[in-house]
């Protein structure tokens, strides 16, 4: 039977390129996901955003990048959408488990989650449930 | 001989008639005066401010050395005594030593005690004076500095031991992950040599894998350079830089044919420092200048060895490569950090900052100017040789 796709619109920002092709692989087997945007630097994500942010459901957003990091990355978000939207939702998905990171990701209200690298299937399960739970309320 | 200053054989006359300045000297410079009779030692005469320092009233005292002999510390009467004795068989001996007192409080008094024997025509002591000075205050801020001494000291030996500690723990953790890196790389290469059966999805995934545990290797491999850095005894001799150059060169001799780079010496001479950690940093320089070079021109760099005024040195190394913003400046010696992309531009980001270690390591540092599409400028500086 066909899985409902939950995750219309995925973005994912991150620097490497070899993850890109291995979470794509993985999102595909998952079923949950009709599209995925992938970016390799946040200026461009940033960018993309301006002008889609309402067609996106979910960003997975990398914390460790040159150029742009990923709290440089909120911050602008912040500025450009403010700090109440809904849409997107944006999870925190890096190999940093320092938790000053995990702490300064928390204070920002458009952070939903903080996930350590490698992603798995189950993880985007989980995101789908909490983009399914945030179009129901 | 010179003549005495009218003024100062006034002031000797007027001590000798009028008691007043003699008591004005006493109460304004000193804690106490004593003046002993060693004919019969058993009377000694105690000023009111000898007293007055240790918290008695002087009206309760007797005129008797065994009053104050109660009240020094025992071992520093034996110390004052053996000073006495000295003095009194050759009176280029000085009496003069810091005692310590107990106050009538139960504080201690720490007292300069200073004194002179007054002889007979045979040059036998038959009297002795005697006087006081209060060095509590000074004692105690001694007492206190030293104990602020030895407080940093244990802290520096605190931050010596940790510093071994994680020093010791990098190292082991870089060391330990690459006997699985290589092995990974082992399995990776044997898979490869089988790759006809592969489907194109598995080469794909098996060329990407073995581009990945490359590039870990490398961390390995720059992790351990650094943490070897750190606390390393710097063991400095003079370093030909010319042919230190001249080596590092000629092992890049492939990067710098291929980019087409030129390098150009100017005056280096010799210098003292660690010579694998000062070519290990060139070496760092060199690649990056190569690395980081501007996509229409090719590399040019300059080395240069500048002394300012003040002797110190100053290595610098010039490149028209792509520079760096000005606005990531800050951040190219932090460790990890970096202004590229691993695909665009491949490295570890710890070139840098193990340069800025070897700066350290020989009490110096190292510094940019840069212009974004013009070039960068890296000054090495090391503190004044001779």
């Amino acid at each position: 039977m066909e899985k409902k796709k939950t995750i219309r619109k995925l973005m994912m920002i991150d620097d490497n390129i070899l993850d890109h092709t291995l979470y794509r692989f993985l999102i595909e087997r998952t079923g949950l996901v009709e599209e995925l945007v992938s970016m390799l630097d946040a200026r461009e994500a940033l960018t993309y955003l301006a002008k889609n942010h309402e067609k996106i459901d979910l960003i997975l957003l990398d914390i460790n990048m040159p150029g742009m990091s990923g709290f440089d990355f909120l911050e602008e978000v912040r500025e450009m959408l403010g700090d109440e939207f809904t849409k997107p939702i944006i999870i925190m998905l890096t190999t940093s488990m320092d938790p000053k990171d995990i702490d300064r990701a928390s204070r920002y209200q458009m952070v939903k989650d903080y996930c350590n690298k490698p992603l798995s299937e189950q993880n985007i399960e989980e995101f789908a449930r909490l983009v399914a739970g945030s179009q129901g309320s | 001989m010179a003549e005495k200053h009218y003024l100062h054989s006034e002031l000797e006359n007027l001590v000798t008639r009028d008691a007043t300045m003699w008591n004005f000297i006493c109460a304004g410079s000193l804690d106490g005066v004593w003046y002993w009779d060693l004919e019969n030692p058993e009377n000694e005469w105690m000023s009111p401010e000898f007293w007055a320092l240790f918290g008695h009233d002087p009206v309760s005292k007797r005129h008797d050395p065994a009053e104050w002999q109660e009240m020094i510390f025992k071992e520093d009467l034996e110390h004052a005594l053996d000073n006495f004795h000295k003095h009194c068989a050759d009176p280029s001996h000085p009496y003069d030593q810091i005692v310590r007192y107990r106050h009538k409080n139960g504080s201690t008094v720490w007292v300069r005690c200073r004194g002179i024997a007054i002889r007979n025509e045979d040059g036998k002591p038959v009297r002795m004076l005697g006087a006081h000075n209060d060095v509590t205050a000074l004692k105690l801020s001694e007492e206190k500095a030293n104990q602020q001494i030895g407080e940093l000291d244990t802290a520096n030996r605190e931050v010596e031991e940790s510093n071994h500690e994680l020093r010791a723990f990098a190292y082991g953790v870089s060391h330990d992950l690459k006997s699985p890196a290589n092995t990974l790389a082992m399995i990776l290469a044997e898979i490869n040599n089988d790759a006809d059966d592969l489907s194109d999805k598995q080469k794909m995934l098996l060329g990407m894998g073995i581009k990945t545990v490359e590039r870990m290797r490398t961390l390995i491999e720059e992790l351990l350079a650094y943490t070897r850095l750190i606390g390393e005894e710097l063991n400095e001799a003079e370093i030909d830089l010319d042919a230190l150059l001249d080596e590092i060169m000629t092992g890049m001799q492939t990067e710098i044919d291929s980019s087409q780079t030129s390098i150009v010496k100017k005056d280096l001479g010799k210098i003292l420092g660690n010579e694998s950690q000062i070519g290990i940093l060139f070496q760092n320089l060199l690649t990056n200048a190569i690395k980081y070079r501007h996509a229409e021109r090719a590399p040019v760099i300059t080395i240069e060895n500048r002394r300012s005024a003040k002797n110190e040195i100053e290595l610098n190394v010039n490149d028209n490569g792509m520079g760096i913003p000005q606005e990531q400046k800050s951040r190219i010696f932090e460790m990890f950090e970096r202004l590229h992309r691993y695909d665009e531009i491949a490295g570890t980001g710890l070139g840098l900052t193990i340069c800025k270690r070897v700066a350290h390591n020989h009490g110096g540092d190292i510094d940019v100017e840069s212009v974004e599409g013009e070039g960068s400028t890296f000054t090495l500086r090391l503190p004044g040789q001779d």
